[in-house]
């Protein structure tokens, strides 16, 4: 390609040029992801006093309502002896981080497109910058759970040590739909409005509210096509120390889902993100 | 002499859509657009799915904004580049600050480069000058402990020191320029893009900036880019420039040369300022500028001028004013007339096109080539970049009558009328 192969740069950039750059220079700006995450969160706290009773709120109030629902209301059944509350909210801890880091990631180029239009930088840290906010915010949220297995009296087994692995399960599940999504939002700017949509559907969809346990056994694998499922399933046995059971033929799906829709959501991301900048 | 920078066969193409003003699309219209196709189709089956049809329906067109553009840059250069709107001066900086691909070509690149496309990009209106310096400094690809190191000197360098725990809402938009430009010259780097950004911020503080970056390439070597309307900055701190029109590099050379060339390109003009090409989103802009006196952008000393400028989309500023100055060919300003356009704006908005006019009986200029540009100032808070739009014109003086007696035909800039008396004799 080069005339003059005697001169050797640094950075070349063409659509023929400078893919084997791509990790090097996310790398290089990762002091970027930083700071983005640290902007969105000190902003949030510092216009609204409410910033982080709100992420105490929401989950509390979801875990009332679920539990009416479904336990007196709807008389489904507990994993074990565990309390409901405390089941409900091992899965809405998971569900939210998930629902949340969807949600931002997939608006994160558009709220941000001043800055993509003018500066480069690999476009990904946007996403996942909004990823890590919703990590902060899954942080203080956990406080809560703290608090209610302390009321209950409920302590978590040897199990909990695995929890840390479906956490990252659950970032993955929501990135690798959150970098499609921020990536087709770019060009389709009313395709916004699927997010939400999915992420109210998925809220019924995935084993908040109840277990997934009351799947029919011959229906289990299908369910865990959604990959919450899983996730959901895992935190529970973690946290409710392994009261609720792991269905592994769901999780080993979940995973391997997961992992391909990020691989090709970056791929797609990696084709698109070099002309962001003319859609946005 | 190693290479900075290097432009290989570059071209951009834009699709242009005539239906929709925004770049970005809408699915429902992808999803509309495919079944009225398949409509078409069904009820003319016989019809090959044609192009026309696809091109009637979404009326879509080819643009190129840049073809074929090669150059390098060697390390320590200032290169300044010119042309007129829409010759793809932006999109050239777009492509070599790595924002947007070019469509076929590359740029290569020694060392780490920074682009200035716009002053403070990032900064957010609540958090503090301190905050905002660290986010700044990191879009901008600092590290942090680079922003540390250099922290006192940019502070300094902005002025702001009092006020570095204010939230950046209570700055002044001069104050949030400074910031914003003293982080830019004091980025580490090897090649550094300036875009027209220098045109807002006082004069004064424009010097200070444009002399620091000229230590920077002198001293370490470092490699400048630069746009810019203002010639004499551009004349005054580039070793070298590149003059484009129509997506091409036209001429490139000493600064002066090119310049010249640049100038002497706006003879067939017609005293109009090239209209704009493609719309500028939902920005306030000045459409077109002209000397609406004649064709030949000819006028006369001490004669009528009559300048009509075109504004659009003034709803979306605060409080826009338009200033108009007057430059001689080396770029001084001779003189800079201002007005507020709110009372105006209804009326302008209302009407299509609506023009503002700006008249003088006997204009002062003696013979010679003059610039005049108009810049569109959104509001007073409003860091963002003033929309210039600058026209050439030529004034002659054909009749000596028409200037103030006694007033020399070539001396100064200008004729002044004044009046003589000797109070000490008695009348």
């Amino acid at each position: 390609m080069n005339d003059r192969p005697n001169v050797k740069f640094d950075i070349y950039f063409g659509p023929e040029h400078g893919r084997n750059q791509y990790w090097r220079d996310i790398w290089e700006y990762r002091g970027l992801l930083y700071f983005l995450a640290w902007r969105d969160i000190l902003v949030r706290y510092k216009q609204t006093m409410i910033g982080i009773a709100w992420s105490l709120l929401n989950p509390l109030f979801f875990m009332v309502v679920f539990t009416v629902i479904f336990e007196r209301v709807g008389r489904f059944p507990s994993e074990g002896s565990t309390p409901y509350p405390i089941l409900v909210f091992s899965a809405l801890l998971p569900w939210q981080l998930f629902s949340s880091a969807l949600t931002q990631c997939s608006k994160s180029l558009v709220e941000n497109r001043h800055m993509v239009s003018k500066i480069y930088f690999p476009r990904v840290i946007v996403p996942l910058s909004a990823v890590v906010v919703s990590l902060v915010d899954f942080c203080i949220s956990s406080s809560l759970l703290v608090v209610m297995m302390l009321i209950y009296r409920w302590n978590p087994g040897w199990q909990i040590i695995f929890l840390p692995l479906f956490l990252l399960l659950a970032i993955l599940a929501a990135l690798s739909i959150g970098v499609w999504l921020s990536a087709i939002n770019v060009k389709y700017r009313d395709f916004q409005y699927i997010t939400p949509f999915m992420v109210q559907i998925g809220l019924f969809l995935s084993p908040v509210g109840f277990t997934s346990s009351v799947i029919p056994e011959q229906w289990r694998l299908l369910y865990s096509l959604n990959p919450m499922v899983g996730v959901i399933d895992g935190f529970r046995w973690c946290l409710l120390g392994g009261e609720a059971d792991i269905y592994f033929p769901g999780l080993v799906l979940a995973v391997v889902l997961t992992l391909a829709t990020l691989w090709f959501g970056i791929k797609y991301f990696r084709t698109t993100e070099r002309t962001f900048a003319d859609f946005i | 002499m190693t290479i900075a920078l290097r432009a290989k066969d570059l071209s951009k193409k834009y699709v242009i859509s005539h239906q929709s003003k925004q770049s970005y699309g809408m699915l429902r219209d992808v999803i509309s657009q495919k079944f009225s196709d398949a409509g078409q189709r069904l009820r003319h089956p016989w019809r090959s799915s044609s192009n026309e049809l696809m091109t009637g329906l979404s009326g879509t067109e080819e643009f190129w904004a840049l073809k074929d553009v090669n150059f390098d840059i060697q390390q320590g250069e200032i290169v300044g580049i010119v042309g007129s709107n829409g010759a793809g001066k932006s999109t050239l900086l777009k492509i070599l600050s790595r924002i947007t691909e070019p469509t076929s070509g590359y740029i290569a690149i020694n060392g780490k480069v920074n682009s200035l496309l716009e002053v403070g990009t990032g900064f957010h209106a609540e958090l503090t000058g301190r905050e905002n310096l660290f986010l700044n400094g990191s879009i901008l690809g600092m590290s942090k402990s680079e922003i540390k190191a250099r922290f006192d000197e940019i502070v300094a360098f902005a002025e702001v020191e009092q006020f570095l725990d204010t939230p950046m809402k209570r700055y002044s938009s001069g104050m949030q320029v400074r910031l914003a430009f003293a982080i830019a010259v004091h980025l580490i780097s090897n090649v550094l893009i300036v875009d027209e950004v220098l045109a807002v911020g006082d004069t004064s503080f424009q010097r200070k900036c444009i002399s620091k970056m000229h230590d920077f390439a002198s001293r370490e070597g470092r490699t400048v880019l630069f746009v810019s309307h203002n010639i004499t900055l551009v004349q005054d701190f580039c070793s070298r420039c590149l003059l484009l029109d129509k997506g091409q590099i036209v001429s490139e050379g000493a600064p002066k040369k090119v310049i010249g060339e640049y100038l002497g390109s706006f003879g067939a003009d017609g005293g109009q300022s090239n209209d704009l090409q493609v719309s500028e989103e939902e920005h306030a802009f000045i459409r077109r500028l002209s000397l609406s006196s004649n064709k030949s952008a000819t006028v006369y000393s001490g004669e009528k001028m009559r300048v009509a400028i075109e504004l659009e989309n003034l709803a979306s500023c605060p409080a826009p004013e338009l200033e108009l100055t007057v430059k001689n060919v080396d770029g001084l300003a001779i003189f800079s007339i201002r007005k507020d356009l709110v009372p105006t704006r209804e009326y302008l908005q209302r009407h299509e096109r609506g023009k503002l006019v700006w008249e003088i009986d006997n204009l002062p200029l003696l013979s010679g080539r003059y610039w005049l540009n108009g810049t569109l100032i959104p509001g007073p808070r409003e860091a963002v970049q003033p929309l210039e739009k600058a026209l050439v014109f030529t004034v002659t003086n054909p009749d000596e009558n028409l200037l103030p007696k006694g007033a020399h035909q070539s001396r100064g800039l200008i004729a002044l009328e004044g009046q003589w008396s000797s109070p000490s004799s008695p009348e």
